[in-house]
């Protein structure tokens, strides 16, 4: 048994090597990219942009590829909503046999890219924005995790939306997971976990409209460890509108570091909610680059979280050019243990007037233990800009709390209430209405289950 | 009903009711008046259940049972309300849905049926037209950006809903314009009958001409120092609470 060191980069160089191969056109960037990841390393403590994330104990454990399984029957249904096209991942590979994909759109398992059909669209954006190259501002450099993705990934949804497409179902994309049972390793301190690599490209024509729904899950909530490192890459053509649901419900005991990218080209809009209640240790880096004239997005969020769970935000808008709007809300419920980190950085580029943007964190404590973080950063290059951002850190209401329990309603009851009343906003913006249930549900059974107050 | 016996409690060290003796029997009407800072908002608190207040002697009695054991929602759930004088604003929390959690609530403790959404809300109408509760505020959330006469009024409409055997009303009457007292007065008295009582807490003598009250006390300094009848009250409006000082107390 090999010891690895804190920081090594070798144990998942070691999974490259033994990868399983991939479709001949995504070899070269595959290599390029693994490179990448070999070349940056893990960040560390030193790392400003990862300072407040503590990844020991994601370094600690040893990477094993995810197991394959078929998915067996009815695991998938209580995480899919009926009426929505659907692409099902078990593990990061893909399960035909559950998934209905959209006809309105070209749905492509990333596995067989090249396989038959046109890979052109597909090939011309899939890493080109995501990589810390194309797109970001050259101080943003390598996200280590995303290149390890590309390097890694063993299957993916690629969905192309056509020109002028308006699509009215939410197309779900469901990620997934089940770690093999492992038998107790009693004295192994190197922990395994399996890793899997979820990746989602999505092409928003000109002019067309629709939704996507992510969902990452357990089979088993109960499972043990498994580290989720997914990449989602938007593209949204001129005058397309996108709406994007991030829904991630993983195992308590989770590793869940992802990278989500949207590129809006002239007056196209993307608007994404992520709402997050699973993870222990789970880290979103998400990046808004409004790169063409007119184009808007709003990146929502609500994390709810118990516990020892840490869950940490980074969001980056690039306003790049003139009449580009942005808004941020991201609300945080922390009981237990938990901890959280918000860092929504702005960055207005000097060709980028008229930019309005609005970021708002907003931070409810239901114990004394529980820490948020809250960090603004507004870096603006253009005069004629209107920027605000907010940033709360409270506690629940206790006037409001014994105004609720004077008028015969349970202490328990009223506490939910009043966090309910906290984050609904968040939860009822979902337009699909099995989604908003789904969300609704949720965020009750959060609550409810929550630790000692 | 209602029996407070040698009260005493205290607000963040400080003493505010020192020795406060009350009793109500169903039916009546009672007006505790008194300047402020006397404890009248610390009685009402503490007949409540609110958990900043140390009760530091004496007792309190609900129908024979111990208020003191009890939590502010099983205060609720045996018959007590309490109108705020500053009522909370609840944003995100509907004004209706807030009412029909806190009426099942009650109905659920004393082992009675939950009320379905459409016999809630065949019930909230119409006790919403008894307190003239214009409909458009049901559907905001509670208290949010209501103007004072509104929240006032949201607190009848609630108690009009709950309908609690003891209610006390503290100084609902202030900040109030005349048609609004008289709304608020009339929601009072439509909900007066022989099985339930009301404790009216208020400065001014002004609201007791339509709430005519059965007793009136006066607070000062955390004692009662006199009780009488209406009549008491009209004395008050002509001395001031200084000219009541040498008064003896009675009972």
């Amino acid at each position: 048994m090999t010891v690895v060191s804190g920081r090594s980069t070798a144990p998942y160089l070691d999974l490259y090597a033994r990868r399983g191969g991939e479709p001949e056109v995504l070899r070269a960037r595959r290599q390029e990219a693994i490179e990448r990841f070999e070349a940056a390393g893990f960040p560390t403590a030193r790392d400003e942009e990862w300072r407040q994330t503590n990844l020991g104990s994601l370094l600690r454990a040893a990477p094993a590829a995810a197991s394959r399984r078929p998915l067996q029957g009815g695991e998938a249904a209580r995480f899919l909503y009926p009426d929505c096209p659907r692409m099902v991942f078990i593990n990061g590979r893909y399960a035909p046999e559950v998934s209905s994909p959209p006809r309105q759109v070209t749905a492509v398992a990333l596995a067989e890219l090249g396989a038959g059909g046109d890979t052109e669209p597909v090939l011309e954006h899939l890493g080109a924005h995501a990589s810390g190259r194309a797109s970001c501002s050259a101080d943003a450099g390598v996200h280590p995790f995303a290149a390890l993705n590309t390097g890694l990934f063993e299957d993916g949804a690629a969905i192309v939306i056509p020109d002028g497409a308006v699509v009215e179902q939410p197309l779900q994309v469901l990620w997934l997971n089940a770690p093999a049972a492992r038998a107790a390793e009693s004295g192994d301190e190197t922990p395994a976990v399996e890793v899997s690599f979820p990746r989602l490209l999505v092409i928003a024509g000109e002019n067309s409209q629709a939704s996507v729904i992510e969902t990452f899950a357990a089979v088993d909530p109960k499972a043990g460890g498994y580290f989720v490192c997914p990449v989602s890459e938007f593209v949204c053509g001129t005058g397309s509108v996108l709406h994007h649901t991030r829904l991630q419900a993983d195992a308590t005991d989770a590793f869940h570091l992802g990278f989500q990218h949207a590129q809006l080209e002239r007056s196209a809009s993307f608007d994404s909610s992520s709402l997050a209640f699973g993870g222990g240790l789970v880290r979103n880096d998400t990046v808004g680059s409004l790169d063409g004239e007119g184009s808007h997005c709003t990146l929502d969020g609500l994390y709810v979280v118990a516990g020892s769970q840490f869950v940490d935000n980074h969001m980056r808008v690039e306003h790049r050019q003139p009449h580009t709007t942005s808004h941020q809300l991201y609300k945080g419920v922390l009981d237990g243990r938990a901890r959280s980190v918000f860092n929504g950085r702005i960055y207005v580029h000097q060709a980028a007037q008229k930019t309005d943007a609005k970021q708002t964190n907003r931070n409810l404590l239901l114990s004394k233990s529980a820490l948020a973080n809250s960090n603004p950063q507004l870096e603006i290059f253009a005069d004629d800009v209107r920027c605000t951002h907010g940033s709360t850190i409270g506690r629940l209401d206790e006037e409001a709390l014994f105004y609720l329990r004077s008028r015969g309603i349970e202490r328990e009851q009223a506490h939910a209430m009043l966090v309910y009343a906290f984050a609904r906003e968040l939860v009822e913006k979902a337009s699909h209405e099995p989604l908003r249930q789904d969300l609704e549900n949720r965020l009750l059974a959060s609550l409810n289950g929550g630790g000692p107050r | 009903m209602l029996r407070v016996s040698d009260l005493h409690a205290k607000v963040e060290e400080q003493e505010i009711l020192k020795g406060v003796d009350l009793e109500v029997n169903a039916g009546e009407v009672h007006a505790v008046m008194g300047p402020n800072g006397s404890g009248k908002s610390t009685l009402a608190q503490v007949l409540a259940g609110r958990e900043e207040y140390d009760v530091t002697a004496g007792s309190l009695e609900l129908d024979g049972d111990d208020l003191q054991e009890m939590a502010p929602e099983e205060r609720a759930h045996a018959g007590l309300f309490l109108a705020f004088q500053y009522p909370v604003e609840i944003p995100g929390v509907g004004n209706s849905y807030f009412l029909k959690a806190a009426l099942n609530a009650i109905r659920k403790a004393r082992g009675e049926e939950e009320l379905d959404a459409m016999d809630f809300l065949q019930l909230l109408r119409k006790r919403a037209e008894l307190v003239d509760v214009d409909e458009a505020l049901l559907r905001r959330p509670v208290n949010e950006g209501f103007s004072g006469g509104e929240k006032k009024r949201n607190e009848i409409l609630q108690m009009a809903v709950l309908e609690p055997r003891l209610a006390v009303l503290d100084e609902t009457d202030s900040g109030l314009d005349i048609d609004a007292l008289k709304t608020v007065a009339a929601g009072v008295n439509a909900l007066r009958s022989e099985d339930r009582a009301f404790v009216v807490i208020t400065h001014y003598q002004r609201l007791l001409n339509y709430i005519v009250p059965d007793h009136v006390h006066v607070l000062l300094d955390g004692r009662i120092v006199r009780s009488g009848g209406s009549e008491l009250a009209l004395e008050l409006e002509e001395k001031g609470y200084t000219g009541l000082t040498n008064g003896s107390s009675g009972g």
